[in-house]
């Protein structure tokens, strides 16, 4: 429908920038900047949401027991084409820390195994590999040391030494199992994940891609990447409501892996374990089908090209504001977020060593928020690019963190 | 209209007060639609709903103010007024999306030995079944002990078999040990209210741990905690108390909370049981939210005690009707036993199976009559094939 050359982009925005915000539900005076982290939803996605609610509403014995496994089925084959992957092979859950808790507690686990993670993986991942460590006999976690920015090939590099390193030490024990990130959280990194994966595999370890951030920011090609495990939030960057996430579990490990809470239908296969998870508001789920149908009027090329070139600029900009730099050099490691330095001049501040003061802070006096984190001994912002934003908005916020950022720097100043 | 013959004003079948089929318009049903059936998914008011897209949108003016600084007071506020329902300490409490879940958690999270040996009913859920087969698949020499129940037992009947149960294994001395109980405050199909107090109080005599599985209970009978003192409860909010779908509260004594995590493990990983269980990851809460204005709801018409006494007296009425009209009787219960039903009612059906319509406050007993002609006329087709 467009070629590239029509595909919008901040100079040219289309249908996006501040005209997309009637879609959403923004109150007047507020800009999202941290998409990130909770995502958000249309109005015509709620609709579609309260469509299922009220439909489980008029009659919940015919909906639950005659309608509900095949609309959760239809909504499991749109994002078996969106993805290149059988519907067969995916599953719905709430949210990525339930799909990784729903793999690692499946996988029996044996003395000697070891689960391989990078430095810069998500808290709650650690928490549950350091869970898994604490309940079995000698399970242990390697973690590769990761500090960004990085080129590709020096991710690959540092993932494939961590391995070799190990193997080097011929104590009986074997990386069963790699948590990679496609997208890491904070910082906000695109991984190379495909050269991460055929090395892993190459030494015969299992990897498990943590792909949170992934579908509706990058393409994803399941087929071509051929992960053991796959898991994603559709309310990230799909537009989805909240509590709706996509496990994937190519047929060979089916039998292994059992829902996080085991059903009826336990041992009745992949498809029907996963179908239903107790009674429970399943809107949520089925509100991916109105997310795929609002972004079909765009074009996932035409959102993807105006919110990474967004990213992209919106970083520059704020970068030159703050007198600064962002994190990563490289364009390809940026998909709709950015990671920008903050030029705090002492790193050990007591207002920066926890997020309270800054959450209340920015929310309180600017009515907007971008979360903030230390890396490679640095103080860092990760700001989200999103189709309702325009290169304006980043100009503002990075006035507003020049600001607070002064005014913590001038307390320093005794 | 005859004064009522109880010693309180409660509501009753023949004085209904604020209930029957006035009720109707609270709720959201369609015209024509009589829900018999609210024991499987429970049902709730337009206030509730209202209340629940309320918050919904609330998170979605500003997310990050919700999830990062409103949410966690505003589900220990869920807590404390659950707590004070059934009586127990709001740190004791833990919200869960249902009972499943809750099961799953305790189950997943004690660490079974070699030798350990789980004891169920065999009227237990079927959720509840497979999780504790799970257990045993997964680790070794951990096996399931089935108590057989057969309807109807009067109370000390229920009691005798568990005990016997116990008391064989005991002879056993093969060095297996019953660690846990699950057992059913009100079982599914059929529907029973179990002698839940002396359950637990036999069985927490012979050092088992008794874990119960009160799906039905809250907003169906009395629950007090304090006097009950399980290892464990679970219950669902979404059934009787007319919150939601998803919203359910597991209670663990602050003896056994170093033991509990949830089924997914979250950033606040030993942190405490409290916080371990504030935050279930980034989802829609306001299902969980929806519990206080259920409660509040229940509250304004009469509270626990008026809901309670009407759909038990329409339960033990309506049975009675449906079974005349199909010309057989309540599987349960037994004369002098219209305690062991809560707002359910099992009638043999002339043919081999059972069914049970459940109660709520939105039915009247003309409703059981017509169920019982709609059920009459399905058996005699059934019959006449």
């Amino acid at each position: 429908m467009t070629t590239s050359s029509t595909l919008p982009t901040p100079s040219n925005p289309g249908p996006f920038g501040h005209k997309q915000r009637k879609n959403f539900f923004f109150p007047e005076g507020k800009t999202e900047f941290n998409h990130g982290s909770y995502g958000t939803f249309t109005r015509s996605v709620k609709e579609n949401m309260m469509k299922w609610h009220d439909r489980a509403e008029q009659n919940p014995d015919r909906w639950v027991r005659l309608e509900l496994k095949p609309a959760l089925r239809k909504v499991r084959s749109q994002l078996a084409e969106f993805m290149n992957c059988d519907t067969d092979e995916l599953a719905l859950v709430q949210n990525t820390t339930t799909g990784v808790n729903t793999v690692l507690r499946s996988l029996k686990f044996l003395p000697g195994d070891r689960i391989l993670q990078l430095s810069t993986g998500y808290i709650s991942i650690v928490k549950t590999a350091q869970y898994i460590h604490d309940t079995h006999e000698n399970v242990e976690i390697v973690e590769v040391p990761v500090v960004m920015p990085m080129s590709d090939q020096e991710i690959v590099f540092s993932v494939e030494k961590a391995v070799q390193d190990h193997i080097a030490k011929k104590d009986g024990s074997r990386i069963r199992l790699a948590i990679i990130d496609w997208i890491s959280s904070m910082p906000a990194i695109v991984h190379p994940v495909k050269p991460l994966i055929d090395m892993l595999q190459s030494y015969g370890i299992q990897v498990l891609i943590d792909g949170a951030h992934v579908i509706g920011q990058l393409p994803i090609d399941l087929k071509f990447l051929n992960a053991d495990f796959f898991i994603t939030n559709c309310h990230k960057w799909l537009y989805s409501v909240r509590g709706s996430a996509v496990l994937y579990v190519p047929k060979r490990y089916q039998n292994m892996i059992h829902p996080t809470a085991i059903q009826g239908n336990y041992q009745g296969g992949f498809e029907l374990e996963f179908s239903w998870k107790g009674t429970m508001d399943y809107s949520t789920m089925l509100s991916i089908e109105g997310a795929l149908e609002f972004r079909k009027q765009y074009g996932e090329k035409a959102i993807m090209n105006y919110n990474h070139k967004l990213a992209v600029q919106g970083g520059k900009i704020m970068a030159e504001i703050l007198g600064t730099n962002v994190l990563s050099p490289y364009e390809h490691q940026v998909g709709y977020m950015f990671n920008v330095r903050l030029p705090i001049k002492n790193i050990n501040h007591p207002k920066i060593q926890t997020e309270d003061y800054l959450v209340r802070h920015l929310l309180d006096k600017y009515n907007l928020f971008s979360p903030s984190f230390m890396h490679g001994g640095c103080f860092w912002t990760r700001v989200s690019s999103q189709i309702y934003l325009e290169l304006d908005d980043f100009v503002h916020l990075g006035n507003v963190w020049k600001e607070v950022i002064d005014e913590l720097n001038a307390e320093t100043e005794y | 209209m005859p004064l009522p013959t109880t010693t309180t004003d409660l509501p009753t079948v023949t004085n209904p007060g604020p209930f029957g089929h006035q009720q109707r318009k609270n709720f959201l049903f369609p015209e024509n639609f009589t829900q018999y059936n609210h024991g499987s998914y429970g049902a709730f008011p337009k206030v509730v709903q209202d209340d629940k897209i309320a918050w919904h949108q609330h998170a979605e003016r500003d997310i990050d103010r919700w999830m990062r600084r409103e949410l966690r007071p505003a589900l220990a506020d869920i807590r404390a007024r659950v707590a004070e329902v059934i009586h127990c300490d709001k740190d004791e409490l833990a919200l869960v999306t249902n009972t499943t879940v809750g099961v799953n958690t305790v189950l997943r999270s004690l660490d079974f030995q070699p030798g350990d040996r789980i004891l169920q009913f065999s009227t237990g859920y079927m959720s509840v079944d497979k999780t504790v087969r799970y257990i045993c698949d997964t680790i070794p020499d951990v096996q399931l002990i089935e108590v057989p129940i057969t309807f109807p037992l009067t109370d000390q009947e229920i009691l005798d078999k568990v005990e016997n149960t116990v008391k064989t294994h005991q002879q056993l001395k093969d060095g297996s040990r019953i660690r846990l109980a699950m057992v059913d405050w009100i079982s599914s199909v059929p529907s029973i209210v179990h002698p839940i107090k002396q359950l637990v109080e036999l069985l927490q005599g012979y050092g088992i741990l008794v874990y119960v599985d009160g799906a039905h209970s809250i907003g169906q009978v009395h629950v007090d905690l304090a006097d009950l003192h399980p290892d464990f409860y679970i219950t669902n909010c979404h059934k009787w108390l007319f919150s939601v779908r998803g919203s359910a509260v597991l209670y663990v004594p602050k003896h056994h909370q170093h033991l509990i995590h949830p089924t997914a493990i979250t950033a606040d990983y030993k942190t405490g049981f409290v916080n371990e269980f504030a935050w279930m990851g980034t989802q829609d809460y306001s299902s969980l939210m929806s519990i206080r204005s259920a409660i509040d709801f229940r509250k304004q018409h009469g509270g626990e005690d008026a809901i309670i006494s009407y759909t038990h007296s329409l339960a033990v009425a309506g049975g009675k009707a449906v079974a005349e009209i199909l010309g057989t009787e309540g599987v349960t219960p037994l004369k002098g036993h219209d305690h062991q039903i809560g707002n359910m009612v099992n009638i043999r059906l002339p043919i081999k199976n059972l069914n049970n319509p459940k109660v709520n406050i939105y039915l009247e007993l003309e409703d059981f009559v017509r169920i019982g002609n709609v059920w009459k006329k399905v058996i005699d087709e059934l019959n006449a094939e």
